[in-house]
């Protein structure tokens, strides 16, 4: 059974980025993409996606074209960077869910194979997509059924309680 | 403050200004031309109407999948009330001085000349070439 924690990561101006920690685990989902991802990466590409994100927290909001659609079967899981041509040599994925314009979870990611592949057919993100696909659809239904998970009326705030653990499952789809 | 919300101020911290530039700059046309279309009640397929193409068509330049080239953005400008992209452009005066053995034994012997935006005035005393281009064209 797997199970996921929301956890905050950075609270900018106009959007707030949470991050999640799976099965019982201390450590969250942008530690490990931070440790693998960025920590030793001398490209541009770690650097320009947190350019992105902080110019959607600081200036903008999380507008649907900073982000790329990944959804499958109707969950929406969002990319980033956005599906432009400005980032076609860019293959770093995170993986997130824009629950509003002010709040975004993120998940993982990974350096995405060459060669335009599906995310789901690549080594190395298919297992973060599929969690990222499992988890954004625990919270549309919880954010439907609004009992544990809820945004405010104006959508700036994600209340949740950081002791709970949601089950899901990871679509591989 | 946890290891997570450490490690992404590391991260933040990590970006050159150029990064943040690279990002404005990529994002700029897409919502200058949403911006727009947004005040003067335009919808894509309007603009697509305009501009002779196709909805898709437009809807991949916003998207920023289409080679946005100059001919296109040209269009999109005159589609578009106001331009979506435009340069400055300021008039830069760049004067090169003339030797004044150049000046004082050659240049009286000659008949001023005007050409392409380039004047000279040889019966000046302190002969110089004038041009004036635009300041995107200075190197």
């Amino acid at each position: 059974m797997n199970t996921f924690a929301i956890r905050p990561l950075r609270d900018y101006p106009k959007v707030t980025f949470f991050t999640v920690a799976l099965n019982n685990s201390e450590e969250t989902e942008w530690e490990k993409f931070y440790d693998r991802w960025i920590r030793n990466d001398h490209s541009k590409h770690s650097r320009e996606m947190m350019a992105l994100i902080a110019r959607t927290g600081t200036l903008t909001t999380a507008l649907p074209q900073y982000f790329r659609n990944e959804a499958v079967d109707g969950t929406e899981t969002k990319g980033m960077p956005p599906r432009s041509r400005e980032y076609a040599g860019n293959r770093l994925r995170l993986y997130c869910k824009v629950l509003s314009p002010h709040v975004v979870v993120t998940f993982g990611g990974g350096l995405k194979t060459r060669g335009g592949i599906r995310a789901q057919d690549c080594e190395v993100v298919k297992h973060h997509f599929a969690i990222a696909n499992g988890i954004s659809a625990v919270l549309d239904e919880e954010l439907e059924k609004c009992t544990q998970i809820g945004l405010s009326a104006d959508g700036k705030t994600l209340e949740y309680n950081h002791e709970d653990w949601f089950v899901f499952k990871p679509n591989y789809k | 403050m946890s290891r997570a919300e450490e490690l992404f101020k590391e991260a933040e911290a990590r970006v050159l200004p150029q990064d943040h530039e690279f990002v404005r700059l990529s994002l700029a046309v897409g919502d200058r031309i949403r911006q727009i279309m947004a005040e003067e009640g335009i919808t894509q397929k309007v603009l697509a109407e305009r501009m002779g193409k196709t909805e898709s068509e437009v809807s991949r330049w916003m998207c920023g999948l289409h080679n946005l080239t100059l001919r296109n953005i040209a269009r999109i400008n005159v589609a578009l009330p106001s331009p979506a992209m435009d340069v400055t452009t300021t008039a830069h005066v760049r004067t090169t001085e003339v030797p004044k053995s150049m000046t004082e034994n050659v240049l009286p012997f000659l008949p001023s000349w005007d050409f392409d935006g380039v004047r000279f005035d040889t019966k000046k005393t302190d002969a110089r070439i004038v041009s004036e281009t635009p300041y995107s064209n200075v190197a």
